[in-house]
């Protein structure tokens, strides 16, 4: 029983993926080349949605912190545990896509602009949030800890949303673009939504019938 | 000295391999580090107020550890934490009755710290020193409301060492970089402008954390 819901979830990821895969693919090459940055550019479809997807895991982090604490069920620290792995893989995806799109628009692969530096501190945060729930023994005391760093940390999401414009960085703000290359984008994002809410969703399944086992 | 040295080498590395505890905790504490002095050192490019700021909230975050630590060390000999929990108080009061110790103790450190740091970088804070006081005073509570949360999930933590500065630098990386660029400005400081900017982060963080902690710490200690 067991392992036919694990092939049936595999199977729904890998096909997910692959939906993802052409979509975005498709997608990309369906928008109009950039006439300052040429090809560079299109690495934005892909860096905008796992950014939002890594801001959106750690606000899923810090509600389903806060409802551990209120209902002490370890449900919810299933659903924590799920959001931070899949926010990490965002977050790194985010720096990593970032940092190709700096090097071809700013001619620098880091630079200390302020949307970078607080993305990279909520990677941090997301890191130490693993880190330490790999340490913890006792799942209630992990369940804590991992709820208090979401709690806390959270207020990092409005400082990544807002940096650019409250510190005045180099980091474009809502550019102006071109109907199909919005269209795009939002195709993109809502793709890349979808696809890591059903991972979120199969993995926080996964690890709650851990703890009910 | 013959080969049964590469045996308990073997052994500490197979341990170490299983149970990954301590090179993740390594990695994320030097990237941490790296992050905050290279954010500080490289990014004010000659910058020596820059420089001398960030490494001074870096060296009192890392000092607060300390005391943070020990306030809740002392509740772990037996009986001592049942004792203070049957005392008729909510947890909201050992809270702040935790903050407040915590908070003076860093208050004196900052005494001795901060006038050190002037001096032997040549820079010129000490000029501005109720302004001074009003960032001190906001770094101070910030540090020590996430630090007396951190410190009291952690300490009954079998390894729980090293384990409060891992929980609690990522949580005040926001702080100290808010607090350093805040003494940096003394200087300009002026009612519109960066130093306004930074300062109001450091208040906004001070009192969520503040808030967080007074709400969290029920939760945290309920049993």
């Amino acid at each position: 029983m067991l392992r036919t819901n694990r092939s049936q979830t595999n199977r729904t990821l890998v096909l997910l993926l692959m939906a993802l895969i052409a979509l975005v693919s498709g997608a990309v090459f369906l928008a109009p080349r950039d006439a300052t940055m040429g090809d560079a550019q299109r690495i934005v479809y892909v860096h905008v949605a796992v950014a939002w997807n890594a801001l959106a895991a750690f606000v899923v982090m810090a509600a389903t912190g806060a409802a551990y604490l209120r209902t002490r069920d370890l449900k919810w620290d299933a659903w924590m545990h799920a959001a931070a792995e899949s926010g990490w893989l965002c977050c790194t995806l985010t720096l990593v896509s970032g940092s190709i799109w700096a090097h071809e628009a700013w001619g620098t692969w880091w630079t200390w602009d302020p949307r970078i530096t607080t993305v990279f501190i909520l990677w941090l945060l997301y890191s130490t949030c693993l880190v330490l729930r790999g340490h913890a023994n006792e799942e209630h005391l992990r369940a804590r800890l991992s709820a208090v760093v979401a709690i806390l940390g959270a207020l990092d999401v409005p400082l990544v949303a807002m940096a650019t414009r409250w510190f005045r960085g180099m980091h474009p703000v809502a550019p102006e673009m071109e109907p199909r290359m919005l269209a795009v984008l939002l195709l993109s994002l809502l793709s890349f939504t979808l696809f890591f809410a059903v991972v979120v969703y199969c993995r926080q399944t996964i690890l709650a019938r851990r703890i009910t086992a | 000295m013959d080969l049964r040295w590469w045996w308990i080498v073997q052994k500490d590395l197979a341990t170490e391999y299983r149970g990954w505890n301590t090179w993740p905790r390594m990695l994320l504490l030097g990237l941490l580090m790296a992050f905050l002095t290279s954010y500080m050192a490289i990014a004010s490019s000659g910058d020596n107020s820059r420089t001398a700021a960030g490494i001074c909230w870096l060296t009192i975050c890392l000092a607060a550890t300390i005391s943070l630590s020990h306030s809740m060390q002392d509740e772990q000999n037996p009986c001592c934490w049942e004792s203070l929990r049957l005392y008729p108080i909510s947890p909201s009061t050992i809270y702040a009755a935790k903050l407040t110790v915590n908070t003076l103790s860093l208050a004196a450190l900052q005494l001795v710290v901060i006038p050190c740091f002037a001096v032997t970088t040549n820079v010129t804070w000490m000029s501005h020193p109720l302004l001074l006081v009003v960032v001190a005073c906001l770094g101070n509570l910030a540090i020590n409301s996430v630090g007396t949360v951190a410190a009291a999930l952690t300490v009954r933590w079998q390894s729980s060492h090293g384990l409060l500065v891992l929980l609690t630098l990522p949580l005040l990386i926001p702080v100290i970089l808010a607090a350093a660029e805040s003494t940096r400005l003394l200087d300009h400081a002026a009612a519109h402008g960066p130093w306004r900017d930074w300062l109001l982060l450091l208040t906004a963080f001070a009192v969520v954390y503040l808030t967080a902690g007074w709400v969290l710490f029920e939760y945290l200690v309920e049993d």
